[in-house]
């Protein structure tokens, strides 16, 4: 079994290797280095994270600086206790202003790295960018085609027409 | 003419050679950084799941593949999850991925937003999912008569929706398939009546209280006002909307049941009273009804009742309490009380159709009402009685402490029973 460690800061190697070093206590919080980190122990060499590119990993550890000093949740925490949709964090939505490329890849890094608050931040930052929008309106949101058929449109029209005329 | 050993050799070497030539473009596959990145994108609970190591997956979950919407399916799960769902149908009509994906992940996303929305869990605990015949889930019989109004009441009626329990051999979630966006639709249509009710109380109140000849900074706080108490009502309605539904509903099952030639369900609640109170009293003693659910549901009742009264103002008082029980039986719930204010609401009201057709209708409905039919059978004497069982009421069919909605000083605008303020 490995011993705890007491390093400061651990490097983390981007899939474009960049290495990029940061203080171990903001690293840890990606569940999955933190795991790797007490699994190994003292860790001299850069950890690869194969699927965050240098400007992704540099975000997620933007994000995991300013949030370093947050409780970390329980593994099973109760969802009643989660913020709703709405109550995103004003840091939080400057942070995920950015365009939906990057979104996206910050919430696959955050679901890679396991950094379940900032997938959380992710996802409901999704989540508004979708409300309250139509189907034309979500098609345009995610440059999508409309690939129904008139019939299968009407078809889904037809299924949900008693939930919009009740 | 060729020999039949040759053919046979020849065939067995080019099956050989096709299956070299398949294995190794199958190795090919694996090794690519397509698969790995595939990999990558899964989350660590399957990653580390014995389903993922064992190499069976599920595959509601996890075949469909969404490849041009970016995220894999379990992030669009979550996303979902904190939509309403309204917009869930939008995006079943926004391509075929988003149809598809939401379509085998139905169980998920609606656990997902009813976990996410507290006005629709709590109706979900109110209206249980009915199971079908067909629907052979070993879930539903275990969740049976364990919380809501109508549960363990009527046949086949299952559990609240709670987080599915966690498999321990594989860590994944049993699959049953109990909880449909038609089951989501439906308890946004209870939650929208009960808004809409709620918002015709809180402005009938707060104009009662705040008259136009109140001073200027009152005045401009009314409509902050009116929101606020339009919040704190609905979830108070919740109850009293699930009660009558349920009511309505266990009449007209005994209505059917006693294959009456004259079926109509409008006519449900015209039965002999004592079968209704009896089904009134089951109803109280359920699980939902707590001292404090019944003494709120109580209160808020009376309030309803009150604003009935206040927008009939006929000074016939049998007619008066003839015309709210047939508001309140018109409709499954509070819809009929949400259609007599949509109607009565002059000033909103701008086609005077809704308002013509409402009254045909309820004229219709008046004749059905019998003559010597009063309000307070509805709720009232079995509510007393039960408040009195149970050490709350004060002797007279009243709660110990009565609120004096809609009168007196600004003290009196909010619950003066402790029992209302509690969430």
């Amino acid at each position: 079994m490995a011993t705890p460690s007491t390093q400061a800061t651990v490097k983390l190697q981007s899939n474009d290797n960049v290495v990029i070093e940061v203080e171990r206590a903001i690293a840890e919080r990606s569940v999955l280095i933190k795991n790797m980190l007490e699994d190994c122990g003292e860790v001299t060499d850069a950890i690869p994270i194969s699927n965050v590119n240098e400007s992704i990993l540099r975000k997620v550890i933007e994000w995991c600086e300013h949030h370093k000093n947050d409780p970390v949740a329980a593994e099973n925490e109760n969802d009643d206790s989660r913020k709703k949709t709405t109550d995103i964090d004003e840091w939080d939505q400057k942070f995920m202003n950015v365009d939906q490329e990057m979104l996206f890849e910050i919430i696959l890094a955050a679901n890679f790295l396991d950094i379940k608050p900032l997938l959380d931040t992710g996802c409901k930052t999704v989540a508004n960018m979708i409300k309250g929008k139509s189907p034309e309106e979500i098609r345009k949101l995610f440059n999508i085609q409309n690939d129904f058929t008139p019939e299968e449109e009407e078809q889904i029209r037809r299924e949900n027409e008693w939930a919009e005329d009740r | 003419m060729p020999n039949p050993d040759e053919i046979r050799a020849r065939g067995v070497q080019q099956a050989k050679e096709t299956g070299m030539r398949l294995m190794s473009a199958f190795r090919s596959i694996k090794n690519s950084q397509v698969v790995e990145q595939a990999r990558a994108v899964l989350p660590h609970q399957l990653r580390r799941s014995s389903v993922y190591t064992h190499g069976q997956t599920d595959n509601r979950r996890n075949t469909l593949s969404i490849r041009p919407l970016r995220l894999p399916a379990e992030i669009w799960i979550s996303i979902f999850s904190e939509l309403g769902p309204g917009d869930i149908t939008n995006l079943q009509l926004a391509c075929r991925n988003f149809r598809l994906l939401i379509s085998f992940n139905q169980e998920a996303i609606v656990r997902g937003i009813l976990s996410n929305t507290p006005e629709l869990q709590q109706l979900s605990l109110l209206f249980p999912r009915v199971k079908k015949k067909d629907e052979d889930d070993e879930e539903a019989g275990k969740g049976k008569g364990s919380g809501g109004i109508g549960n363990g009441t009527g046949p086949g009626q299952t559990s609240p929706p709670r987080p599915a329990p966690e498999r321990r051999d594989t860590g994944t979630p049993p699959l049953h398939k109990l909880y449909y966006i038609q089951y989501l639709h439906g308890l946004n249509h209870h939650r929208q009546i009960c808004k809409g009710v709620a918002w015709y109380l809180a402005q009938a109140h707060i104009n009662s209280v705040i008259p136009p000849s109140a001073p200027a900074h009152v005045r401009s706080q009314r409509t902050d006002i009116i929101k606020a108490f339009h919040l704190y009502l609905i979830p108070r309605l919740f109850a009293l909307h699930a009660f009558l539904t349920h009511l309505q509903l266990r009449l007209n099952f005994l209505l059917a049941s006693a294959a009456l030639s004259t079926y109509n369900p409008s006519s449900s609640l015209v039965l002999p009273p004592d079968c209704s109170f009896d089904i009134q009293r089951e109803l109280l003693q359920s699980p939902t009804f707590t001292t404090a659910e019944l003494v709120k549901t109580h209160h808020i009742y009376m309030f309803l009742m009150k604003a009935l009264q206040s927008s009939l103002q006929s000074p016939n008082t049998v007619q008066t309490e003839k015309y709210i029980f047939a508001i309140l039986s018109h409709r499954g719930g509070l819809q009929g009380a949400l259609e007599f204010f949509t109607a009565d609401d002059l000033e909103h009201t701008q086609d005077r159709r809704v308002r013509v057709k409402y009254m045909k209708e309820m004229s219709k409905r008046l004749e059905k009402v019998l003559d010597g039919t009063r309000a307070n059978q509805v709720w009232f004497v079995e509510a007393a009685k039960e408040m009195a069982r149970r050490g709350v009421g004060n002797g007279n069919g009243l709660h110990r402490k009565e609120h004096g909605w809609g009168v007196g000083s600004p003290a009196e605008w909010i619950p003066q029973c402790s029992w209302c303020f509690q969430p």
